[in-house]
């Protein structure tokens, strides 16, 4: 899961984002509404959280952009002021979600989770694909009932799988997806993590299928 | 609160001056009332001696009474009172009566009459004498007639007279006292509809009360209430954006504060958790350097709002003061920070505020200034002015920036410290209530920011004692 956090204070974006880290999302920081509208023209996000007050560029602007050019992602909007008419005008600027300052991490991350089951269409927080289950909540995976030891790195590149199950991948968009700005990963190396996950998910029926110059996807073996 | 009231205050300008008047009128009411009933008894004596005297008669040159004892019964007015009655001529011939009543003291010329005060058989009577001129006697001889009364009916009227003209008196005074409460607690009834009217008005209602049925005397009052309560809101809402403003600025280090011990909570490892600890220390001093500038802002607020305070300071002193409680913080930061003080520069201002003025902006200047740069502290007087300066050698303020920093809370962007927002906004405020004039300019070395402050010299005369030796 990739995130784009654009908060103007430091302090905040710099603990939101070791937080989310520690809670394996992988967090792009941006403090400006610039930077933030440049990333979002390059980098393909899973969810952007977007404080308003930004410098530059104002975070109603950002949004107002991204939606301008049909760029869907979720966004969740941190506000610091609670009148009605900034929660009303986050939301009708095109925003998914808001969140009043001071907020529990533990809220952020359950709205951002819930966002993102809103645009994959998975209503039930539990997503299975054969044998092998993932818990959106806990973002934990398991098979035949029994956890999946996974690193952060494996972590990341099967929630991607999973949650597309059943459609194709491509390497490039997969390293994107797990890429953060500063820590880019070459798409040869999606090849190394998808080698050791395949071993771990052997065990099940679950399976990462390679389709030669498509990609990816996560089937069940005995499906077609 | 009793001594007050209105009423009590009137009865006692009105009443007690009557009181006192009707008093020390008793007497002459007295002597008044006595001389109306002597007056009076004087001329029924006078009367009842004309009609003696109209019972004489001449015979051959001598003059004769014609008076029966019947008709001196008539002259009894008073059942009480006894009358007594003597005729005597000129050569002492008593013609009737008695014969041993008191005589006036002085001759008497014809047709006329004297009445005077006398004793007569230990009893005091009042005496009319009247001469009665005989035209046909020889030598013109004349008659003098003499009515005597005991005094019984002329006491009576006296009292009875004096009595009535007191009581009058003090009628009239129970009269204007009863009016004077029932007019003031009839005046004052618009007064308590609008008591009335005020208590039941709702705390956050604006619109000025409406008196017109109030005294014209007390509308000068509601006026003033009127304003009163207008300021009152004036103020109110001035804290309501305080009270808004600084929970919007606080919002944010909470959150920052939050997510850290989220943080250090579900971190694994200990360097993280210590790292997290530390930054939340970090994150808690601002938050309550915040605060604490927060509540100076809002002192300095209503300082500048109020009436000035009038005190002088000598901002040489305070600048040293505040330089030298700013050296541990210049030493964190490598800062070498210094300053230019003159003799004493006495300034309209108390010490403490313009301590506070001059702190922020060595603050500002440590915060926002060059790490291991330098930092300038300047106090000049010219006599006329007091001119403060703080240079440091720092990034700068833009020129389209130096006016918005002094709003509450801007921040510049890109800013990496944690500033607060409120410093400049506190400086300024401060200023104002000194009447000094804050300006932002480039540092004259070309690099950084001068904050110029420039006083108003105050009399020297009121400034406090000089300070000892400068700093450095």
């Amino acid at each position: 899961m990739r995130i784009l956090l654009v908060e103007d204070n430091q302090q905040l974006a710099e603990w939101l984002g070791r937080t989310l880290r520690q809670r394996r999302y992988t967090v792009d920081c941006v403090f400006d509404g610039d930077g933030a509208d440049t990333l979002l023209m390059t980098q393909p996000y899973d969810a952007v959280i977007l404080d308003l007050s930004l410098p530059r560029l104002g975070g109603r602007d950002v949004l107002h952009r991204l939606r301008e050019r049909h760029n869907d992602v979720p966004v969740l909007i941190l506000t610091a002021t609670a009148t009605l008419e900034s929660r009303v005008g986050a939301l009708n600027s095109g925003a998914d979600d808001y969140l009043i300052k001071p907020f529990e991490i533990d809220e952020l991350e359950a709205r951002v989770r819930a966002m993102l089951r809103r645009v994959s269409q998975h209503k039930d927080p539990v997503l299975h694909c054969g044998e092998l289950s993932y818990d959106s909540n806990s973002r934990a995976f398991s098979a035949r009932g029994w956890p999946l030891s996974l690193t952060p790195r494996e972590h990341a590149v099967l929630e991607v799988l999973m949650t597309r199950c059943g459609r194709t991948v491509s390497k490039q968009a997969l390293a994107d997806s797990i890429s953060s700005v500063k820590n880019d990963i070459a798409p040869q190396a999606i090849e190394v993590y998808i080698h050791r996950l395949r071993k771990k998910l052997d065990p099940s029926d679950a399976a990462i299928i390679n389709l030669r110059g498509l990609g990816y996807l996560l089937k069940r073996r005995d499906e077609g | 609160m009793r001594d007050k009231s209105l009423r009590a205050q009137l009865l006692r300008w009105v009443l007690v001056p009557l009181l006192v008047l009707a008093l020390l009128d008793t007497g002459p009411a007295y002597f008044s009332a006595r001389e109306t009933a002597i007056d009076g008894q004087d001329r029924i004596l006078l009367g009842s001696a004309r009609v003696i005297a109209e019972r004489l008669y001449e015979q051959e040159g001598h003059s004769f009474l014609d008076f029966p004892p019947a008709a001196f019964e008539l002259l009894r007015t008073d059942a009480r009172d006894l009358v007594y009655y003597e005729v005597v001529t000129s050569a002492g011939v008593v013609l009737g009566g008695h014969s041993d009543l008191p005589r006036p003291t002085h001759a008497l010329a014809p047709e006329q009459s004297i009445a005077f005060d006398a004793t007569y058989a230990g009893v005091p009577v009042r005496v009319v004498a009247f001469l009665q001129p005989q035209l046909e006697s020889p030598e013109n001889a004349s008659v003098l007639v003499e009515v005597a009364q005991t005094l019984h009916s002329q006491r009576a009227l006296t009292l009875h007279l004096w009595t009535q003209s007191v009581s009058y008196q003090w009628l009239i005074i129970a009269l204007a006292g009863a009016m004077i409460s029932i007019g003031v607690r009839r005046e004052l009834r618009p007064l308590k509809r609008f008591g009335e009217r005020l208590r039941q008005r709702p705390v956050a209602a604006l619109e000025p009360l409406d008196a017109d049925d109030v005294p014209a005397e007390l509308q000068p009052v509601i006026q003033s209430l009127n304003d009163y309560v207008r300021r009152l809101h004036e103020l109110l809402a001035a804290q309501g954006r305080f009270i808004a403003n600084a929970s919007h600025q606080l919002r944010t280090p909470l959150t920052v504060l939050s997510t850290q011990l989220d943080y250090a909570l579900h971190g694994m490892d200990t360097r993280g958790r210590t790292e997290a600890l530390q930054a939340m220390r970090m994150t808690l001093q601002h938050g309550i350097r915040l605060v604490s500038q927060m509540l100076s802002f809002s002192r300095a607020e209503a300082r500048a709002d109020g009436p000035m305070q009038g005190g002088t300071a000598d901002l040489t002193d305070v600048a040293r003061q505040a330089v030298e409680e700013a050296v541990v913080a210049a030493l964190k930061r490598n800062v070498d920070l210094g300053c230019e003080l003159e003799g004493p520069a006495p300034v309209p201002g108390s010490p403490q505020m313009l301590h506070e003025l001059v702190a922020n902006l060595i603050d500002n200047a440590l915060r926002y200034g060059r790490d291991g740069g330098v930092v300038t502290v300047s106090v000049h007087s010219d006599g006329e002015r007091v001119r403060l300066s703080v240079e440091d050698d720092g990034p700068g303020i833009s020129p389209e920036q130096r006016e918005l920093v002094f709003e509450r809370f801007y921040r510049l962007s890109g800013e990496m410290c944690e500033g607060s927002g409120l410093g400049l906004s506190i400086v300024r405020e401060i200023a104002l209530a000194s009447q000094a004039t804050v300006v932002l300019a480039d540092a004259p070395s070309g690099r950084g920011l001068l904050v110029r402050v420039d006083f108003p010299s105050a009399p020297a005369a009121q400034a406090e004692p000089p300070p000892a030796a400068p700093l450095q």
